[in-house]
């Protein structure tokens, strides 16, 4: 046992690598939240009437919300209370010049890439990844869009999607996560800075594997991400999204709307690695990451698959979930949550069946180390018109130290007969015996526990992409080995 | 389509919502107290204002946003109804056949519309303590008898129990403050009782009656008891009553405890109940409740495993047909080290009836070396039931065992069909399906002669 309170000291212990602050220039918004700020944002970044108007339709329904005290209070979450009025709701690096070339990118900018183990250069060769890097909030880089042109699929960020494609972005905005749908959504759609906009054409099966990189790298700025992805009739894409920010004594704020939409036969597979600082030992800074994630399985035999692998932030608040609309749609969750220190995440999914012969699949397995509090919250909803509907949800905890916390709250609300619902879940801690079986095999202890916790993991991050395999096994290596050996 | 509730979840977070459908009970009470409740010990009317005005502030409980505890069951149509209380006039005769446990000896207490029936009732062991006026020993002996009785003699056992365990939600507060009788069963220390303790609360369903029957166990060090509480309505088409039922129940070190619930009120009949039990050291607690019927009910069972090597195991069974809303919530709370729960809720739901389960598991974190398990299965028959399941666990220490599963789905057609291939109906593969579905909850009955009873009434229910 000695060993494995050294570990769980080393957990606690584990230095946060990613932590630097990059000196560039910043073009911010002054600290608020108003109409005039919404309308700056809005000026700032040229968009059109309507989009100006939704924003504010957003920004009033917010601080309805607001006023009502509709803040989320039911999840197993201490959150402190955020000063909205504190914050910088836009930073931009420099006035962007036209970029043909990675040359043209700040050095320093490439330099944090170079830092975070991903440098763009090596990207272009590295097995055909397109990266549209945000840089806090603009757009700096997009690598591989000549490439994906010929294929007809709009890769971009979402303001210049705004003013090259303003019908698709006006249909598909809000389309699956109205403003109004929750308390950060709200702000969210108020605010947004800006995302990444994905089209893919009827019957294209996108060739590369789509990625962005968002860092939250401004002092004091709250990141307000909105990502819409479409994938029209029969088309394929896999949508890669990772996520790492430098050390701060405060605590930012990040509340992105990620929006999916896959019609008849298309499939959308989203994964995401988050690794943003969590915060130190004694819960002090770290990211609030409030996230609402939504993919519509709109039309027929449509598959959206989230997976995610969740080691950062002090606080997770996220629910990837998908609408089951068309018949015969199919919807996954596959998630790693990872809480140590002091940090909580109360994360799970959403699967609304409505269309007929649909099925879900959740898979999610939480570890706890440390005083950490990890919750599993989850919601499988059968309705009355979705015969022959199946749900199987497996999620398993694990738990590393007598102070963490790990807790299973599924909801389960079935309106129909023919559909069949399963839900399974396990908590328990690495056992002795476990660990003694592999000594016997010549594995010292902490590989012992080390091995287990990888096969405890594996069903999920075998999901991901190999291309992003790189990056997702060096978090998880730094967060989960460093934990146990 | 937001999905989650917002707002409090856990906190006490009933609303006030119409001041029409309190103030009823308000009234009601200032009368009781004049009435009936004027001769009670003065620890129990303290208790009984207390209660009230924790019911006044708090209202009815609101299954709207935010209020995860009656999220999924509305009470407004009870809140709306106007309830009396019975007078506790001559009952009718009543076919006491019916609700006979086939057994030779048992303790029986038999309360018609709240009301005590001496007549149906055997005489309560205490009854000779009574006589001989032996009341300073009477902690020595066997009790089975009227709490109204022990109030009335200033018993210290009830002062030293009652309500201790029970929180302040609308209904528990609402039957503390209106308690009047129910039964007090005592098991001195090392006692073992073979015979059954059946308590039976029956509606008449004559008039909209409104009755808070409330029970009080406390089962001494190392003794072992079996205790069977009935519901029953007297005619199918009653008036609605309202039954508002509270039940405490104490185990001491060792002490082995079997407690089965039977609720088969009418089908317009309201039926809320909360249990509330506290495990001792090493101490058992075999639960098992069967929902048949009913209107709107709603069942709270909370077992605090509070001593080392507690354990406790809960079965339950829920049978929804037509408009009915069948929710059972279960809270086991792992207090102690060593200590263990297994829990089996199981559910058919036909025609448009609505079933909800909820059960939560907390391990604290002293708890280690806990293990726990829980299971909920339910059986949609229908397009138009539904079920809503949510099994929780919520673990805050590290070297446990938890796990929990809910599932939902109908009869297994290839089962049917081997069936069938056997050369069994349709109807009869189905109910013999059904029959092997319920076994599971029926066969943690042990006591053979309830056991008969309650599986008479089980399939009775199911042909």
């Amino acid at each position: 046992m000695a060993t494995s309170n050294q570990e769980i000291r080393k957990v606690a212990d584990e230095q946060y690598r990613y932590g630097w602050v990059t000196d560039v220039e910043e073009e911010s918004a002054p600290p608020g939240l108003s109409e005039d700020i919404v309308r700056w944002i809005s000026a700032k970044k040229g968009e059109p009437e309507w989009l100006t108007d939704w924003r504010l339709r957003a920004l009033r329904h917010f601080f309805k919300l607001v006023e009502e005290d509709q803040n989320p209070k039911w999840a197993n979450l201490e959150v402190p209370p955020i000063d909205l009025q504190a914050i910088s709701y836009y930073a931009a690096p420099k006035p962007k010049l036209e970029l043909e070339s990675l040359d043209q990118v700040d050095a320093e900018i490439l330099k944090t890439y170079e830092k975070l183990g991903i440098p763009l250069l090596e990207q272009k060769r590295l097995a055909g990844v397109a990266v549209d890097a945000i840089f806090d909030s603009v757009s700096v880089a997009n690598t591989a869009k000549e490439s994906l042109k010929k294929h007809g699929i709009i890769f971009s960020s979402v303001s210049e999607a705004v003013q090259e494609h303003p019908e698709l972005v006006k249909k598909y905005l809000g389309s699956v996560v109205p403003y109004s749908d929750n308390y950060w959504a709200a702000l969210n759609s108020a605010v947004f800075s800006d995302g990444s906009f994905v089209y893919i054409p009827p019957g294209v099966r996108c060739p590369l594997e789509l990625s962005t990189y968002f860092r939250i790298n401004a002092k004091g700025s709250g990141q307000f991400e909105r990502t819409v992805i479409i994938a029209d009739k029969g088309s394929y894409v896999s949508y890669l999204e990772g996520c790492s920010a430098p050390m701060r004594d405060e605590n930012q704020l990040h509340a992105a709307v990620v929006e999916l939409v896959a019609l008849d036969d298309a499939e959308i597979k989203y994964s995401t690695i988050q690794n943003w600082y969590p915060g130190n030992e004694e819960g002090v800074g770290g990211i609030y990451n409030f996230v609402t994630k939504r993919g519509k399985c709109a039309g027929r035999s449509s598959k959206i698959s989230w997976t995610q692998v969740e080691t950062g932030s002090a606080i997770t608040w996220k629910y990837p979930s998908v609408i089951l609309q068309g018949d015969n749609s199919v919807g996954e969750f596959y998630s790693v949550a990872l809480t140590k220190g002091r940090m909580q995440a109360d994360t799970g999914t959403k699967m609304h069946h409505i269309g007929k012969n649909t099925s879900s699949k959740i898979i999610s397995k939480g570890i706890s180390a440390g005083q950490g509090q990890n919750t599993y919250r989850g919601l499988v909803q059968v309705g009355a018109k979705a015969e022959n509907s199946r749900n199987f949800t497996r999620c398993d905890s694990l738990l590393i130290g007598d102070q963490c916390g790990a807790h299973t709250v599924p909801y389960v609300e079935v309106k129909n007969s023919s559909s069949s619902v399963e839900h399974e879940a396990s908590t328990t801690k690495v056992s002795e015996e476990q660990v003694f079986y592999c000594q016997q095999r010549g594995l010292s202890p902490e590989d012992a526990q080390s091995v287990i916790i990888n096969g405890f993991v594996r069903d999920v991050v075998r999901r991901l992409p190999l291309e992003f395999a790189v990056e997702a096994n060096r978090l998880l290596e730094i967060n989960l080995e460093g934990a146990v050996g | 389509m937001t999905g989650w509730p917002s707002g409090r979840a856990h906190s006490n977070s009933t609303m006030p919502q119409n001041d029409s459908q309190e103030s009823h009970y308000l009234s009601m009470f200032a009368a009781f107290e004049k009435n009936g409740a004027s001769d009670s010990p003065d620890w129990l009317k303290t208790l009984r204002r207390e209660a009230i005005a924790d019911f006044e502030r708090n209202g009815f409980p609101t299954a709207r946003r935010g209020n995860e505890l009656w999220k999924y069951t509305d009470v407004r149509p009870l809140a709306n109804h106007v309830f009396a209380r019975s007078d506790g006039s001559n009952h009718e005769q009543i076919d006491f056949a019916a609700y006979k446990l086939p057994c030779p000896r048992v303790h029986q207490l038999v309360f018609v519309d709240g009301h005590y029936a001496a007549d149906l009732s055997t005489e309560p062991p205490s009854q000779s303590a009574h006589r001989a006026e032996t009341i300073g020993h009477r902690s020595e002996g066997l009790i089975v008898g009227r709490l109204s009785e022990a109030i009335q003699e200033r018993l210290p056992l009830v002062e030293q129990y009652f309500n201790k365990q029970v929180g302040s939600s609308a209904f528990a507060s609402l039957n503390t403050a209106f308690v009047e009788d129910g039964a007090l069963i005592y098991i001195p220390d090392g006692v073992s009782v073979h015979e059954p303790i059946y308590l039976l609360f029956i509606t008449t369903g004559r008039s909209q009656v409104v009755t808070h029957p409330r029970v009080l166990v406390i089962a001494g060090v190392n003794s072992k008891s079996t205790i069977i509480q009935g519901y029953e309505s007297l005619i199918t088409d009653a008036k609605p009553g309202f039954t508002n039922a509270v039940t405490e129940i104490v185990t001491h070190s060792g002490a082995v405890l079997n407690h089965y619930k039977l609720q088969r009120e009418a089908a317009n009949a309201y039926h809320i109940s909360s249990t509330h039990a506290t495990i001792g050291r090493d101490s058992h607690l075999a639960s098992v409740a069967l929902d048949l019927d009913g209107g709107l009910v709603r069942n709270d069972l909370c077992v605090k495993l509070a001593e080392p090597g507690a354990s406790v195991k809960l079965d339950g069974l829920y049978i929804g047909e037509g408009e009915r809303h069948v929710d059972n919530h279960t809270f086991v709370d792992h207090f102690a080290p060593r200590t263990s729960s297994n829990e089996v809720y199981k559910g058919i739901l036909t025609g448009a009836s609505r079933g909800v389960f909820v059960g939560q598991v907390m391990v604290r974190p002293e708890a280690q070396q806990t293990i726990a398990h829980q299971l909920n299965k339910n059986m949609v028959l229908s397009d138009e039931a539904e079920i809503d399941s949510q099994p929780m666990l919520e673990i805050f220490a590290d070297d446990v065992q938890c796990t929990h599963g809910a599932t939902v789905g109908r009869l297994d057609a290839t089962a049917v069909f081997y069936l069938n291939s056997r050369g069994l109906s349709t109807q009869e593969a189905q109910q013999l399906l059904i029959q092997g579905f319920v076994s599971e909850v029926l066969s943690a009955i042990v006591d053979d002669a309830i056991r008969q009873y309650t599986d008479d009434a089980v399939l009775t229910k199911l042909v």
